[in-house]
């Protein structure tokens, strides 16, 4: 057993925020990830790429224990800041996922609720984990102007972009270590690619908050992540 | 004289009125406006733009799922026939009968268009799948057992069944991951020098454009701002539109400048 630790007492002393090591994952018995390991430094932004299918969704996921238990089978370890997250309840995995460890989904428009205005669903991601932040403050975050059109909009009057910010601020809402981003860039044109990568970089210095960053986008990734991965057929190379 | 160009499009407008029973209806918009350009034989136009600037809307008039509600397109000096195009869509798998075989899926439009009869019809659609690089074994097996970039090659072939000149890819390469997206390329260029196809491909991707199309129209607003041979638009584009597009993808190319 690993000894417990709270999430905030060993912020300070652990140089990596996350740590996997051996994890596999296996789809009713047949393999998905094989024995990936790697380790994610404060602030930083790690890429990792793959064709569809390699498994590089059902990771991160796994990373957030999002799997469901019946079908999927996890072995190894994931470390966030020091806790072994494996080793956690339902119950206490709650207060890790969002808190800690969030994540930006692949479709925005299928994340957000599409009968609650926007400021309305930040400032409910706000009170959830008992934040003081006002949820202007947030979208000045990610970058979105602050206008009664964006505030008041409902997701499906926004643009793609602006969507993909107003998810980010969600996941941001807690002041978590790590964010995961699947595909944050695929459904934007170039312009608006370009504006999220520069963000995307902005909040990592701003806010010292590390980004595990999928993407099929190879340009984007050696251009924004200070490390690469890559995945084929469930197994992480360094790319 | 001029040769009469394959594909001409003259003062394409596509009006959209919200639609309201309890209350008069408020004033509509123009999704696309005066769009007019002319296409050869056995080229390819990429349409760009960004998201809502009309691109959609665009491809729906020119494979005669809507109505403009001006002007008009013409091919080969007539009027479009719903038996002249097809549209490969952006999710192939979901323009599917999830309960058909590949070899049912393929047929229908056969079916529609009641040509051919049952035998004929089957030699028909294993010459289309080997045309498109499956495997006509393959015939019998659910829609839903093949992978994307499969899933695209079927899209492909059930366009090409009708022995249509024109195919419209709306997005259809956007959603496939890099081999799966270089093998349907060369398939499309392959097809377009054997079977002779014009394609319109609607992308918000500059990159995939250049590697396909031999020219590009930028859209903005409903409105064609500028179109020109793809070199050239690169090398000198003159619209605030297109430069902002050519710098966003130079930005993003692996020798472009750090962002």
């Amino acid at each position: 057993m690993q000894p417990f630790h709270s999430g905030r007492m060993v912020k300070m002393s652990t140089a990596t925020v996350l740590e996997v090591r051996g994890l596999s994952i296996e789809l009713d018995a047949r393999p998905v990830v094989s024995d990936a390991a790697f380790a994610i430094p404060p602030s930083s932004i790690v890429g990792l790429r793959g064709d569809s299918g390699a498994g590089k969704t059902t990771l991160a996921c796994a990373l957030l224990r999002l799997l469901p238990v019946g079908r999927y089978r996890l072995r190894g370890s994931i470390r966030l800041r020091g806790r072994e997250l494996m080793d956690l309840t339902e119950r206490q995995l709650e207060q890790v996922r969002g808190a800690d460890m969030a994540m930006v989904f692949q479709d925005p428009l299928q994340a957000l609720n599409p009968v609650m205005r926007v400021r309305d669903q930040v400032g409910e991601a706000i009170r959830a984990h008992g934040g003081p932040q006002k949820p202007e403050r947030l979208l000045e975050m990610v970058e979105l102007p602050v206008s009664a059109h964006i505030r008041e909009a409902y997701p499906h009057q926004l643009s793609g972009g602006e969507r993909q910010r107003v998810c980010l601020a969600l996941a941001l809402a807690a002041g978590p270590a790590l964010v995961i981003a699947d595909e944050p860039f695929t459904a934007l044109d170039a312009p608006r690619v370009v504006e999220l990568a520069q963000l995307f970089r902005a909040l990592k210095q701003k806010l010292q908050t590390s980004f595990l960053m999928i993407s099929h986008n190879r340009n984007v990734l050696a251009k924004i992540a200070d490390h690469v991965m890559v995945m084929r057929n469930g197994r992480l190379d360094d790319g | 004289m001029m040769a009469e160009p394959f594909l001409s499009v003259r003062d394409l407008g596509k009006y959209f009125a919200p639609r309201r029973w309890w209350r008069k209806a408020r004033s509509g918009r123009w999704a696309i406006r005066d769009v007019s350009f002319e296409l050869q034989r056995e080229r390819t136009l990429a349409l760009v733009g960004a998201s809502g600037a009309g691109k959609s809307t665009l491809a729906s008039c020119l494979a005669l799922f809507e109505t403009p509600d001006s002007g008009d397109v013409r091919l080969e000096g007539r009027a479009l026939r719903h038996t002249d195009v097809q549209l490969i869509p952006q999710q192939p798998a979901a323009s599917f009968n999830p309960r058909f075989t590949a070899g049912e899926a393929l047929a229908e439009p056969l079916v529609i268009q009641r040509r051919g009869r049952r035998h004929t019809r089957r030699e028909i659609v294993e010459r289309a799948m080997e045309q498109v690089g499956l495997s006509p074994d393959a015939v019998s097996k659910p829609v839903m057992e093949f992978s994307g970039g499969e899933h695209q090659r079927l899209a492909i072939a059930r366009a090409l069944i009708l022995e249509v000149k024109l195919l419209i890819l709306d997005e259809s390469l956007s959603a496939l991951d890099e081999s799966a997206q270089d093998q349907v390329l060369d398939l499309l260029s392959d097809l377009q020098r054997e079977v002779g196809l014009t394609y319109v491909v609607i992308s918000h991707d500059l990159t995939l454009a250049e590697r396909m199309a031999d020219e590009i129209a930028v859209m903005d607003d409903g409105r064609l701002v500028e179109h020109a041979p793809t070199a050239e638009l690169l090398r000198a584009p003159r619209h605030p539109r297109t430069q902002e597009l050519v710098q966003a993808n130079l930005a993003l190319s692996e020798d472009g400048p750090p962002l």
